[in-house]
């Protein structure tokens, strides 16, 4: 399990861009990705060590809280291939 | 008669390729990546160099086949020792398509080396132009090779078999059929379908992605039992 240092700027930017990718609206994306990178910075806040695997976790279940898609495709990015 | 049996080996083996996955996840890996950061105009034509770029390798590969068969053996087909010895590579690849080729799990990650992969998804996340999308149809294509190569050299050796105007449409026809997936998830993704749509029909349909896989090269194999190792006449 690889150790990752949190960013909120960089979270909030790949759902942007994910959204984007699945023809979400604008608006409906920006709040989106405020609302869950403001989420998981709170609950990585009251963890000392996080991995890429419980990140993932994290944000996929915030993500799942206001669209499927966008939690879906968050979550089989690198799984395509 | 013996074209009718060419010409059905060269279907066979163009929509046996074309059941092959990875240059559809390249090519979704790189409508996501596009999307997210582009227009969707500008995706289009990156797809549709990624498309050119996968056509053009198999072009090549069918071509220099050809060549080289028609070199080494003088005009004639493929002795009966090589075309049992590729027969034997389309049974063994069948095999892993059923047993390996899809990894196991809710996801469509195919087995192919990680490596490989991780730089197809950098490469994919990274291209901005035409050259580079390109690029990287010609890399998914050849990435796949080593499961394609078989079906590639059977069918220029069917494709000698022809008369010179059924070689360049026979040559245009597996071309066609082999990027057929790749032109569908194109015209799905214009009318309106998501990457998540597609995806999430590879997911829900990799068994039978799977098993229609395997069952095409057990008869492609099969067919060249038939008809070119016994020669049962039409």
């Amino acid at each position: 399990m690889k150790e990752v240092v949190f960013s909120k700027d960089n979270l909030e930017k790949e759902i942007l861009k994910d959204a984007k990718s699945i023809n979400l609206a604008p608006g409906f994306a920006a709040t989106i990705s405020k609302k869950v990178s403001n989420a998981v910075e709170h609950k990585v806040n009251k963890l000392s060590t996080i991995t890429n695997n419980d990140l993932e976790r994290i944000v996929t279940a915030e993500l799942k809280k206001y669209s499927a898609d966008l939690a879906y495709i968050y979550h089989n990015r690198d799984k395509i291939i | 008669m013996s074209d009718i049996i060419s010409i059905g080996i060269i279907f066979l083996a163009a929509l046996t390729h074309a059941f092959l996955q990875l240059g559809l996840g390249s090519l979704l890996l790189l409508y996501h990546a596009s999307l997210g950061k582009h227009v969707q105009e500008k995706t289009k034509t990156l797809v549709s160099s990624f498309i050119s770029g996968f056509g053009m390798i198999v072009l090549l590969a069918v071509a220099a086949s050809c060549f080289i068969i028609y070199s080494v053996f003088d005009g004639h087909s493929l002795p009966v020792e090589l075309l049992s010895a590729l027969i034997g590579i389309i049974f063994a690849v069948a095999i892993i398509m059923w047993a390996f080729y899809y990894r196991r799990g809710k996801t469509t990650e195919l087995w192919i080396p990680k490596t490989i992969a991780r730089f197809i998804s950098s490469r994919a996340r990274v291209t901005n132009s035409n050259t580079e999308a390109f690029s990287l149809g010609l890399l998914a294509c050849f990435a796949e090779f080593p499961l394609s190569f078989a079906l590639v050299v059977i069918a220029a050796n069917s494709i000698l078999e022809l008369n010179i105007v059924e070689r360049n449409i026979a040559l245009v026809g597996y071309i066609l059929i082999t990027i057929l997936p790749l032109v569908i998830a194109r015209f799905c993704i214009r009318r309106g379908k998501t990457v998540v749509d597609i995806q999430r029909w590879r997911e829900k349909n990799k068994t039978f992605l799977r098993i229609i896989s395997g069952i095409l090269f057990l008869v492609l194999g099969t067919f060249l039992i038939a008809y070119r190792l016994i020669g049962i006449p039409l």
